[in-house]
């Protein structure tokens, strides 16, 4: 257990601090932007945070994808640490970042006016599996092919996985999806692909462990 | 504290296809300061690297006492690899961490650091604490693996080049201050060097390393007291080192200068015609390197 705290005690600095300067970074896009609209910087901050919010939480993962697991954490087993307890240390923290960054996402929304009902908080309990798993997803690539490799992987989730998520809600929004007569699911339907997220996001977790945590080198 | 030999069986590492360490057992008593010799590329960093468990061995176990070290914190909070710090930081990415980050992770990592102890040695080597790593000289980089390595109290202590960049009167200070350590604590201390000389007076023990294997592993005044050099005319000094391990012989008219590492029991004394002197452990390690190259290009 303790190897375990030691590492929580180390990333929650670490991952903390990546976590704000982005969260200060929309903050001054928000004033920058939407300030003169809205006229209110909370609101502003609101308003920026619940329609870009999925967007900026794909960006934050996947940078600390890039970051946590090919620099953060051969720096803490050059210090001692196990590979094992620097994982589980990494992941933990980087998941309470998502929970973080989710918690502002929906305090946000609400407070510029979203409905509270239980897609709220399935809709961002599913970003927070996904993002998750995409930080993982890109520190795995990094890792097993390179820095370049890693890096274009990394633009395309991101570029890709926002272009993908404004063009369905731009779609609902229109009511293009209703025109087009595809069904209208119900919540239940919802909760099949967030089980197969899940779980997806396990066997990515457990498999990034096994093949290229476990065999990680720290060099010069 | 641990009474503890931490020793390592049939290592062997192999990058590709290129074996880095081939089949090295090593046992490393408590109590003792060895240096650990090599060139370049000879594969000591690596050995250091496994001794600590922060790279895996291709083959081959370390273990401290009935304790296995890889990924066992137990064993772990025994050893400290402070490793040559570079600007470009841990697998090439750029270094953006201040020496600050340094002390504090070693601080969270290390069970037994020493605050008090980096904060005097931070204060002699006058070290900015706020800055960054890349903006650091190469001797500020060796002070600072110097202080974790230290100040981290740990029973077996590894510093990988520690003097590297460091000015004479800053050697001076790291020699006298690992003595007075090692004395007040007991700790173990590994260390890689290429300075030699100026670090035998400090080595109780020297492991010499050449392409991966342990060619040599013996106490230092031991192995000086059995090292000499004997000259004179070609066919005199053939004649006395008859049957004697020879190295890096060298050849000037008709005059000839050899390296003899004498085996127990052997000596062999000068005369008007035979010059025998002493030699230091950089010669030593000279003429060991020339045999193997010469045994390699038979």
């Amino acid at each position: 257990m303790d190897g375990f705290v030691r590492n929580l005690r180390y990333w929650s600095r670490t991952v903390g601090q990546n976590v704000l300067l982005i969260v200060a970074m929309v903050f001054v896009i928000s004033i920058m932007t939407e300030l003169e609209e809205i006229g209110n910087v909370p609101l502003a901050f609101c308003v920026v945070m619940s329609r870009y919010g999925v967007g900026y939480m794909i960006f934050v993962m996947g940078i600390l994808g890039l970051t946590v697991i090919n620099t953060y954490m051969p720096f803490t087993l050059s210090m001692g640490s196990t590979r094992r307890d620097s994982f589980a240390g990494m992941e933990m923290m980087v998941h309470l970042a998502g929970i973080v960054m989710i918690g502002i996402i929906i305090g946000t929304g609400i407070f510029a006016g979203r409905e509270v009902n239980s897609m709220l908080f399935i809709s961002n309990a599913l970003l927070l599996v996904v993002s998750v798993t995409l930080c993982n997803l890109v520190g795995w690539v990094y890792l097993r092919f390179g820095k370049v490799v890693g890096l274009v992987f990394y633009v395309l989730l991101v570029a890709g996985g926002t272009f993908g998520i404004a063009v369905v809600a731009a779609m609902s929004e229109d009511g293009v999806m209703e025109r087009l007569g595809l069904p209208q699911l119900s919540e239940a339907v919802w909760w099949l692909p967030a089980i197969a997220i899940a779980v997806a996001a396990d066997i990515i977790l457990i498999l990034l462990y096994k093949k290229e945590v476990k065999k990680l080198e720290v060099r010069v | 504290m641990t009474d503890e030999k931490l020793v390592c069986s049939n290592i062997t590492k192999t990058y590709g296809k290129k074996d880095v360490l081939e089949n090295v057992s090593l046992a490393l008593e408590k109590g003792k300061i060895y240096g650990l010799i090599g060139r370049n590329g000879a594969g000591k960093t690596t050995l250091l690297s496994i001794l600590s468990a922060q790279n895996p061995a291709s083959a081959g176990t370390v273990m401290l006492g009935a304790e296995p070290v890889w990924e066992n914190r137990k064993a772990l909070d025994h050893i400290c690899f402070s490793r040559e710090i570079s600007a470009l930081g841990a697998n090439g990415q750029g270094n953006g961490y201040r020496v600050k980050d340094y002390l504090r992770a070693a601080s969270i990592y290390l069970p037994h650091w020493d605050k008090e102890m980096a904060d005097r040695l931070i204060k002699e080597f006058d070290l900015d604490v706020k800055k960054k790593v890349i903006k650091l000289s190469k001797g500020m980089l060796s002070m600072l693996t110097i202080v974790i390595a230290l100040a981290s109290k740990a029973d077996f202590t590894f510093l990988d080049e520690p003097v590297a960049g460091l000015d004479v009167v800053m050697r001076e200070y790291f020699y006298r201050t690992l003595l007075e350590e090692f004395t007040e604590s007991g700790r173990t201390f590994v260390i890689s060097t290429h300075i030699i000389e100026e670090a035998s007076d400090v080595l109780e023990e020297v492991i010499m390393l050449d392409k991966g294997r342990i060619i040599l592993k013996e106490n230092t005044q031991a192995l000086l007291e059995r090292a000499v050099h004997v000259s004179g005319k070609e066919d005199v000094v053939d004649a006395a080192t008859k049957g004697l391990h020879c190295m890096h012989e060298e050849r000037v008219g008709r005059s000839k200068g050899v390296t003899v590492l004498l085996r127990e029991g052997e000596h062999i004394e000068g005369n008007a015609e035979l010059s025998v002197q002493p030699v230091n452990l950089q010669q030593v390690f000279v003429a060991l390197q020339s045999e193997g190259r010469q045994a390699e290009g038979e």
